[in-house]
């Protein structure tokens, strides 16, 4: 099986989406994304991605969540 | 008989206070976790001969030990072991919800799903097999739509009927890896912390020590501290190792494994609506272009809204306070002149100035209201988060400080949306730099007096931009060097847009209000008691005047002002604007013993020059704003310590940027 390509969630377009692998950060923001969704192997969606600023990701098909440009760069994707 | 105990427990923005509002109607008390700032609502059900005390826990998402929300929830189900834990669940995105719900079931609360929301998920194509859901987890689920109030009496029954039920803790299969550590973890807690395995569980504590839960590690670390230290750290740095970090997070993927199964068991996805209204709202709404010119637009109108609407109302009770003192000088006249002062300028006066404040300050609380159950809010800090980020605070710190212009009594208040500490204090510590209401009528009158009308709008405004210049400098330098730390992530939930119930906001209103009322309204009335005698003694002198205790102290701070060029007058009306800043003007009317405005504004034009009034200004914007924001900081920030510093500062600025101003003025050739 062809592993894909660790990509950081930011570098998604408006649109797309992506399968969790890994998020790279501190214990407290990686276990707070944890909490809110953001566990190993769930699909996130970009909803909104503006020129600038904090982005919109759909969480499991269903919740949406604000999320910092430097936060989503440490939250591994796979593409989907 | 003993009433029963229940707890709401939930995940934020899934109506859990729309079930509380409605299982409790108006009996409901806010207060605070003793020693927290985190609101704590406790209510009162009756049904049938049954009666209940609710609490409604904070919203969470989990019961780790990382944030003071899951902490107060977590301790209130071990300790006070409430008989029912109503458990309320969005339909609509199950599967984050019952994360939560498993955690309260792996700790063997007694459990009742709301399962609320029922509507839009539905509407979002899911098909929830209840009957499924409440066998494979073990407990009674009951759908509910709460803001349409369906399923309210099922709920109701279902929590008196399972009162009564006693549950094991579920116990989830950690997997080959982790349960032989769990079970060694598990003996060593039973033989070597009893207590708290009594208490707890020996497995819920082992699994607790194994996402490295700081509160129970720091717990069995004292109850059993020769043992623990040496054999137990030993052993769990061996977990360590095996897993690096990650032990807590394999623990909630498994958690969310178990979830996931049960979600695929008893629901399914009969159609994928993936254009929704919130979406497209949020594309105008949270749209790099327009986001800031709708959030403007937005603030504009509320600002008009609360000031349009609390207009009558305060002229209302102006003339009440006016009538009553009237009558009270009136009916006490046979007595002393000290007693008849002390009731109508003492208790009276102190009491309007309470009460005064109240419609602008309830309105603002309805507004908040308002903006905060539409969703809007969340979407608020999300536009700002881009410009807040920039002086190291969260984007939520912004709307505190937009709410200063109306009053910083609730903008203060508000400040407990923030999670991160230190952007609380900092945002609590800046806010009464933005100039609230009641001084820009200070500045408008002054403004008007000493300068020509075409340039009177310039010289406010310049101040408004003076002001907002102070909050972002001192934000950044208070976030930097007194309150270092790293800026919080910028995480939120932008919850589905929906119109908000007239219930609900008012509830909000009211609570929010009845507390300043009653927290700050205490403080302010002490003070206000206190600068009554301070303005009337020693006996004879005129209320006020240079002869009363206020005068005198007056003329001892004058040398501070000197350098400033306020004199006298202006140094005592500074100290009764410490109690309120539309004071200030009144108190120049009796400094000047004039009665009416416009000879006022003639007395004060003679004694000033327009740089002198326009400095006064300077300092009148930045220090203290006034006892009932003073107050309010002590509540918030339950530090003495914290609200002199805020005194203190202030006066320090006030003075430093009013002598700067001054200087440039000379240097300009102004006098």
């Amino acid at each position: 099986m062809a592993k894909q390509k660790l990509i950081p969630l930011i570098s998604l377009k408006e649109g797309e989406s992506g399968k969790i692998v890994e998020i790279r950060s501190g214990r407290g923001l990686r276990m707070r994304l944890t909490e809110m969704g953001f566990d190993k192997d769930s699909i996130l969606t970009i909803i909104r991605k503006p020129g600038y600023g904090p982005i919109i990701v759909e969480v499991k098909g269903c919740c949406r969540i604000g999320l910092g440009r430097g936060e989503a760069s440490k939250i591994m994707v796979e593409a989907e | 008989m003993m009433a029963l105990s229940i707890a709401l427990i939930g995940n934020p923005n899934t109506g859990k206070s729309t079930v509380f509002n409605s299982l409790t109607g108006k009996r409901q008390e806010v207060g605070n976790w003793p020693g927290k700032t985190v609101e704590k609502k406790t209510g009162r059900l009756r049904h049938g001969k049954v009666q209940a005390d609710i609490t409604d826990l904070p919203g969470t998402y989990s019961l780790s030990a990382y944030s003071t929300e899951e902490l107060i929830a977590r301790n209130f189900i071990v300790e006070d072991k409430p008989d029912v834990v109503v458990d309320i669940a969005d339909a609509s995105n199950l599967e984050r919800n019952l994360y939560l719900t498993i955690q309260l079931l792996e700790l063997g609360a007694n459990v009742v799903i709301a399962l609320n929301m029922m509507d839009v998920a539905k509407r979002r194509g899911f098909r929830i097999d209840v009957e499924k859901l409440s066998e494979l987890l073990g407990v009674p689920v009951v759908p509910v739509i709460a803001n349409k109030g369906t399923g309210m009496k099922e709920l109701k029954e279902t929590i008196m009927k399972s009162s009564r039920s006693k549950r094991q803790p579920l116990v989830i299969d950690y997997g080959a890896d982790l349960e032989p550590k769990i079970k060694e973890l598990e003996e060593h807690i039973s033989k070597h912390a009893k207590n708290l395995a009594k208490k707890y569980g020996a497995r819920w504590l082992a699994v607790k020590l194994i996402e490295h839960d700081s509160e129970i590690t720091r717990k069995i670390e004292k109850a059993d501290s020769d043992i623990y230290t040496e054999e137990l750290r030993e052993f769990t740095g061996k977990i360590g190792e095996m897993y690096g970090e990650d032990a807590d997070i394999e623990i909630a993927d498994k958690r969310y494994g178990y979830v996931n199964g049960i979600v695929k068991k008893t629901t399914k996805r009969i159609a994928e609506n993936r254009v929704r209204r919130s979406d497209l709202v949020d594309s105008f709404i949270t749209n790099q272009y327009l986001g800031i010119p709708v959030f403007l637009l937005l603030m504009f109108i509320m600002f008009q809204f609360v000031f349009l609407f609390a207009a009558p109302f305060v002229s209302i009770i102006e003339s009440f306070i006016e009538l009553l003192s009237i009558s009270a000088a009136d009916y006490l006249s046979a007595y002393p002149q000290w007693v008849s002062s002390f009731i109508v300028s003492g208790v009276i006066g102190g009491i309007g100035n309470v009460l005064v404040f109240l419609p602008n300050i309830a309105l603002l609380f309805l507004a908040i209201a308002i903006l905060e159950d539409s969703g809007y809010m969340a979407r608020a800090a999300f536009i700002m988060d881009r410009i807040m980020s920039k002086i190291g605070f969260h984007g939520k710190a912004f709307i505190p400080l937009l709410l200063g212009f109306g009053c910083n009594v609730p903008a203060i208040m508000s400040t407990r949306t923030l999670d991160n500490e230190r952007d609380r204090i900092a945002v609590i510590l800046i806010n009464p730099l933005v100039p609230c209401s009641a001084r820009l009528v200070v500045f408008v009158f002054i403004a008007g007096v000493f300068f020509a009308p075409q340039i009177a709008g310039l010289v406010v405004w310049s101040l408004i931009l003076l002001s907002l210049i102070l909050v972002f400098a001192l934000g950044y330098i208070f976030r930097r060097f007194l309150l270092p730390g790293p800026k919080s992530a910028f995480v939120i939930e932008l919850p589905p847009y929906h119109v908000p119930t007239l219930k609900s906001v008012l509830i909000h209103m009211w609570q929010r209000t009845r507390e300043f009322v009653f927290k700050a309204g205490t403080l302010i009335f002490i003070f206000a008691i206190i600068l009554w005698f301070l303005a009337s003694f020693p006996s004879g002198a005129e209320y006020g005047s240079a002869g009363s205790y206020i005068g005198q102290l007056g003329r001892l701070i004058e040398p501070v002002f000197a350098p400033l060029g306020f004199g006298w007058t202006g140094s005592v009306s500074l100290l009764f604007g410490f109690f309120a800043k539309e004071i200030v003007i009144s108190s120049f009317a009796v400094l000047y013993n004039v009665s009416d405005e416009s000879t006022l504004a003639q007395a004060m034009s003679l004694g000033w020059s327009s740089l002198q009034a326009y400095v006064f200004m300077v300092f009148v914007l930045i220090y203290t704003p006034c006892i009932a924001a003073i107050a309010t900081i002590r509540q918030e920030t339950k530090s003495w310590k914290w609200t002199a510093f805020a005194v203190i500062y202030a006066f320090a600025l006030a003075w430093i940027v009013s002598y700067i101003v001054l200087n440039i003025g000379h240097m300009l050739g102004y006098s």
